[in-house]
C-alpha cells in the first residue's frame, strides 16, 4: 500500500534534515504504527506520504501512484487525519462533512449512510448542525475522523489521533481501524500511547532523527531489543 | 509593568512576524535579498500614494500662505490622521483585542485584564504609527522646511506624533469595548459585529460627505481658495471636535507659555483617556473577548441536508460562506458593494449632477466623445472591484487549516477557480450595485452606462486573478487574528495596485485610441479584446503556478 524509497526532507535550505533517506513498506490490511520523540520526523513523514509536502529526493507510492507524479489517483486513496485540528471553523459540521464528500466525489446515497453512520458512531450527530467553531477540541477531532473515512480510503492515515477523544470514543477508534484493514484496508498513524501501538499494531516503525531506527513487528522488535514497547522505544531513541 | 512588558514583547514578536524575519534574514541563505526585495516594492508602492498626498498638502501650505495662516496644513494634517486612526482603529482593536486566536491562551494567564488588554492597545497602536507617519510627515517637513524651522519644531512634532494616536484609538476602544459588552450576550453575534460595521462605515462616510459639502465654498475664486476654504470650516469645526489637532499645531507654532500650555492639553487628555478605558477594560475586557469563545447549542430543528456538489462549486460555496460568516472579512470584501452607491450618490446629494455647469460639461462630452464618457465610467465601475480584498487573500486565509485542501484529491488549479469565482462574484456585486445607482441617479446615457458595466464586470476577472495570483505566489498562513490576513496583508495592496496597473494599461490604449480618433464601437471591441486576452494569459500563469507550487 505505501513504499517509501530513499525519501529525504529538509527545511531551512537543507540546514535541517527531517527525514533522512527513509526507506518504509507497509502492506495492504495492516495496522502499522509509526512512534519516535518528539521532532523526530514523524509528522513530516506523514505530511509527505499525503502529498502536502515536496520531496527532496526518493519517491512514494501510495496505492501504487506515485505521490508526485500521479498526485489526484494517489491522494484519492488517502484519507487524512493531521495533527492539528485547523478546518473551516464557521461552516457547520454538517457543512464540513458535506465538502468532504463532494471534494472526495463521494455520491448522495453513498455520502448519506456514511455520514449518519459516523456521526451517529461518534455521537455528534445533534452537534452537526452547530458551527464548528463552537465544538469542542475532541469533537473537532471525531468530526474530521469523519470526514477522512467518508470516501471509504484505501489508506488512512492518522497524526496523534487519540488526542483529545474521551475514552469510550478512543475505545470506537481503535475498533474502527481493526475493521478498515480486515476490509483489506491500511492503517498508518503516529502516536506517543505506547501501549496502544503495542495492542492494535500489526507492524511498528521507530523513527530517531529522521532515520528509521527499527521496524517490525512486535515480536520481531522484541527479539532485537527487549521485552515492552517502552523498553525498546526507550532504548532506540536514548 | 514586568508583566506588561513581557506580554507586549512576547505578542509583538509573534504578530510582527519579529522571530521570522530574523530567522528569514538570518538562518536561510538567499532570504535576505527576498526581503529587502520587498521592502522596496512596498516602498516603491506607497511612495506614489504619498507623492500624491504630499502634492495636496503643498497646495494647502502654498494658499494658506498668502492668507497667512501656514499653520493650517500642520492641523489640516493631524486631522487627517486622527480621522485615519478612529475609522481604521475601530477595526484593529475588535479584531486584534475581541477576534484574535490567543484570546483563550491569554485568558488563562495570572494576568489582570487590563495588562492583557493594554498590551494588545500599544500593539495596535504601534500598527498606526505607520501611518501616522504618512499623514504627518508631508505636512510637518513642507511648513519646516518653507517656514525654516529649528530641530525643536522637529523634534516637537516626532514626539506629538507618538502621543496623538492615543487619543482617536481610546474612543475606538471604548465603543469597541462597548459594543462586545453589547452584544457578549446575543446569539448571532458575527452577524451583528457585520452590521454595526456596515452601519458604522455608511454612517462615517455621509457624515464625511455632509462636512465637506457644508463648507465647500460656492464662490467664484480660483480651486485652490475654494479647497482652503472649504479646510478652513472643516479645521474650525472638527477642530473643536478633535482638539488634539489644534493643540499639535500650537506646540508646534505658537509662543513658549502656549506651547508649554497645549503640552500639558496633549499629554493630559491622552493620559485621561488612557485611563477611563483601562478602567472600563478591567471589568468588561474579559468578558467580551470571552464571549466570542463561548459555545451556543444549537435548538435547530432543521434535517440535516446531504448536498453534493461538484469540487469547484464546493470550494466556491465555502469559500463564500467563510466571507460572509467571518465579519472581518464580509466587512471588508463588501465594501465596495456598500462604497459604489455612497460616492455616486455623494454628488447627486449635493446637487452637483443638477450642477448646470457641470451638466452641460456632461453632456457635451457625451455627445462629442462617447469613448471618453464610456472610458471614465467604466474606470469608476472597476475601482469598485479593485478595493474587494477576497480574492488577493483568499489563499491566506486558509492560514493553518490548508493541509485541508493540499491533501485533497484535486488539482490546485481547481481549488483556485473555485476561490477565484468567489472573490469574482463579490466584486461583480460591487460592480452591478453601482452601475444600477449610476443608471439610475446620473442622468447619463443608459447604453454607454450598459457597456460600460459590461466591460467593467469583464475586467473585474482578470482584476481578480492577478489578486489570487499574487496570494498564490507568497502567501501568508501565519496569523493569529483574521484581521492580519486581510488588512495586514501586503497581498492586498500589491494587489490593488496590480489592479491598478491593468486598468491603468486599458485606459492607455483607451486613450491613445481616443486620440487617433477611432471610431466608438472599435475602442470598446479593442479594450474587450485586450480585457479577454490579459484575462486569459493571467489565469494560465496563475494555474500552472498554482499546480507547480501546491501540487
Amino acid at each position: 500500500m505505501i513504499t517509501i524509497k530513499n525519501v529525504s526532507k529538509s527545511y531551512s535550505k537543507g540546514t535541517v534534515k527531517a527525514v533522512d533517506d527513509v526507506t518504509l513498506e507497509v502492506g495492504n490490511g495492516e495496522i502499522f504504527g509509526f512512534l519516535g520523540p518528539n521532532g523526530a520526523g514523524k509528522t513530516t513523514t506523514i505530511k509527505l506520504i499525503a502529498g502536502i509536502l515536496p520531496i527532496d529526493s526518493g519517491t512514494i507510492e501510495v496505492n501504487g501512484f506515485d505521490i508526485e507524479k500521479s498526485q489526484i489517483q494517489a491522494k484519492q486513496s488517502i484519507g487524512l487525519v493531521p495533527d492539528t485540528n485547523e478546518i473551516y471553523d464557521r461552516l457547520t459540521g454538517i457543512e464540513y462533512l458535506n465538502f468532504m464528500a463532494d471534494i472526495y466525489k463521494v455520491g448522495k446515497s453513498e455520502r448519506t449512510e456514511r455520514i449518519n453512520k459516523y456521526l451517529e458512531m461518534f455521537e455528534i450527530k445533534d452537534a452537526a448542525k452547530a458551527l464548528i467553531r463552537t465544538f469542542s477540541h475532541g469533537m473537532k477531532q471525531k468530526l474530521i475522523l469523519a470526514g477522512a473515512l467518508l470516501h471509504s480510503p484505501e489508506l488512512w492515515i492518522l497524526d496523534e489521533p487519540m488526542t483529545g477523544l474521551d475514552p469510550k470514543s478512543a475505545h470506537l477508534l481503535k475498533q474502527e481501524m481493526r475493521a478498515h484493514c480486515d476490509k483489506g484496508y491500511t492503517v498508518f498513524f503516529s502516536t506517543h500511547v505506547l501501549e496502544v501501538a503495542e495492542k492494535i499494531c500489526d507492524r511498528l516503525a521507530i523513527i530517531k532523527e529522521g532515520k528509521i531506527v527499527a521496524v517490525g513487528s512486535m515480536e520481531e522488535l522484541r527479539q532485537k531489543s527487549g521485552e515492552t514497547l517502552e523498553n525498546i522505544f526507550l532504548e532506540l531513541t536514548e | 509593568m514586568k508583566q506588561f512588558l513581557t506580554l507586549f514583547k512576547f505578542q509583538f514578536r509573534s504578530q510582527y512576524g519579529i522571530s521570522l524575519l530574523k530567522s528569514s534574514l538570518f538562518s536561510e541563505q538567499k532570504k535576505p535579498l527576498k526581503v529587502i526585495g520587498l521592502a522596496l516594492i512596498i516602498l516603491v508602492a506607497f511612495s506614489e500614494m504619498i507623492g500624491l498626498y504630499t502634492f495636496v498638502m503643498w497646495k494647502v501650505f502654498e494658499t494658506a500662505k498668502t492668507l497667512e495662516i501656514p499653520e493650517i496644513t500642520l492641523t489640516f494634517g493631524a486631522l487627517l490622521a486622527g480621522a485615519f486612526i478612529l475609522i481604521f482603529g475601530t477595526f484593529y482593536i475588535l479584531s486584534g483585542i475581541f477576534f484574535a486566536k490567543d484570546t483563550e491562551f491569554l485568558s488563562v494567564l495570572p494576568v489582570k485584564q487590563q495588562i492583557v488588554f493594554a498590551s494588545k492597545f500599544v500593539l495596535v497602536m504601534i500598527g498606526e504609527y505607520p501611518f501616522v507617519l504618512a499623514m504627518l510627515a508631508p505636512p510637518v517637513l513642507i511648513y519646516g522646511i518653507f517656514m525654516n524651522c529649528g530641530p525643536l519644531f522637529y523634534l516637537g512634532a516626532i514626539l506629538c506624533g507618538l502621543i496623538l494616536p492615543i487619543i482617536p484609538l481610546a474612543i475606538a476602544a471604548f465603543f469597541s469595548l462597548l459594543l462586545m459588552k453589547l452584544i457578549s450576550k446575543l446569539k448571532r453575534r458575527d452577524l451583528f459585529v457585520s452590521i454595526v460595521g456596515i452601519v458604522a462605515f455608511v454612517g462615517i462616510f455621509l457624515a464625511n460627505n455632509l462636512l465637506i459639502s457644508k463648507f465647500t465654498s460656492t464662490g467664484e475664486g480660483a480651486i485652490a481658495d475654494r479647497i482652503l476654504d472649504t479646510i478652513r470650516g472643516l479645521v474650525d469645526t472638527v477642530g473643536r471636535a478633535f482638539p488634539p489637532s489644534i493643540w499639535f499645531t500650537r506646540i508646534l507654532t505658537a509662543n513658549p507659555f502656549e506651547v508649554f500650555l497645549n503640552s500639558l492639553y496633549l499629554v493630559g487628555a491622552s493620559a485621561v483617556a488612557l485611563i477611563v478605558v483601562l478602567f472600563l477594560a478591567s471589568f468588561i475586557y474579559q468578558k467580551g473577548a470571552q464571549s466570542q469563545l463561548e459555545s451556543a447549542k444549537t435548538t435547530s430543528k432543521k434535517k440535516l441536508r446531504y448536498e453534493t456538489s461538484s469540487p469547484v462549486l464546493a470550494v466556491f460555496i465555502t469559500e463564500f460562506r467563510m466571507i460572509l460568516r467571518t465579519p472581518i472579512y464580509a466587512l471588508n470584501s463588501f465594501a465596495g458593494w456598500v462604497m459604489g452607491p455612497l460616492v455616486i450618490l455623494m454628488p447627486t446629494f449635493s446637487g452637483a449632477f443638477k450642477d448646470p455647469e457641470l451638466k452641460a460639461m456632461i453632456e457635451t462630452v457625451q455627445g462629442s466623445n462617447k469613448a471618453l464618457s464610456f472610458l471614465v465610467i467604466t474606470g469608476l465601475l472597476v475601482f469598485f472591484s479593485l478595493v474587494n480584498p477576497a480574492p488577493s487573500s483568499s489563499i491566506s486565509r486558509e492560514g493553518s487549516g490548508f493541509w485541508l485542501l493540499r491533501s485533497s484529491p484535486i488539482l490546485p488549479r481547481t481549488y483556485v477557480l473555485g476561490k477565484l469565482l468567489s472573490g469574482s462574484l463579490i466584486s461583480i456585486g460591487a460592480i452591478l450595485i453601482a452601475g444600477v445607482t449610476l443608471l439610475v441617479v446620473s442622468g447619463l446615457d443608459v447604453s454607454i452606462i450598459l457597456v460600460s458595466i459590461g466591460c467593467a464586470l469583464l475586467i473585474s476577472y482578470p482584476v481578480a486573478t492577478a489578486g489570487i495570483l499574487i496570494d498564490v505566489i507568497r502567501p501568508k498562513l501565519v496569523w493569529t487574528n483574521p484581521q492580519e490576513v486581510i488588512k495586514q496583508n501586503l497581498n492586498v495592496v500589491f494587489a490593488m495596485l496590480a489592479g491598478l496597473l491593468i486598468a491603468g494599461v486599458l485606459g492607455l490604449a483607451g486613450y491613445l485610441m481616443i486620440n487617433a480618433d477611432l471610431n466608438y464601437y472599435l475602442i470598446v471591441s479593442v479594450i474587450i479584446l485586450l480585457t479577454l486576452f490579459i484575462g486569459i494569459a493571467l489565469q494560465t500563469i496563475l494555474f500552472r503556478l498554482a499546480d507547480r507550487k501546491f501540487g
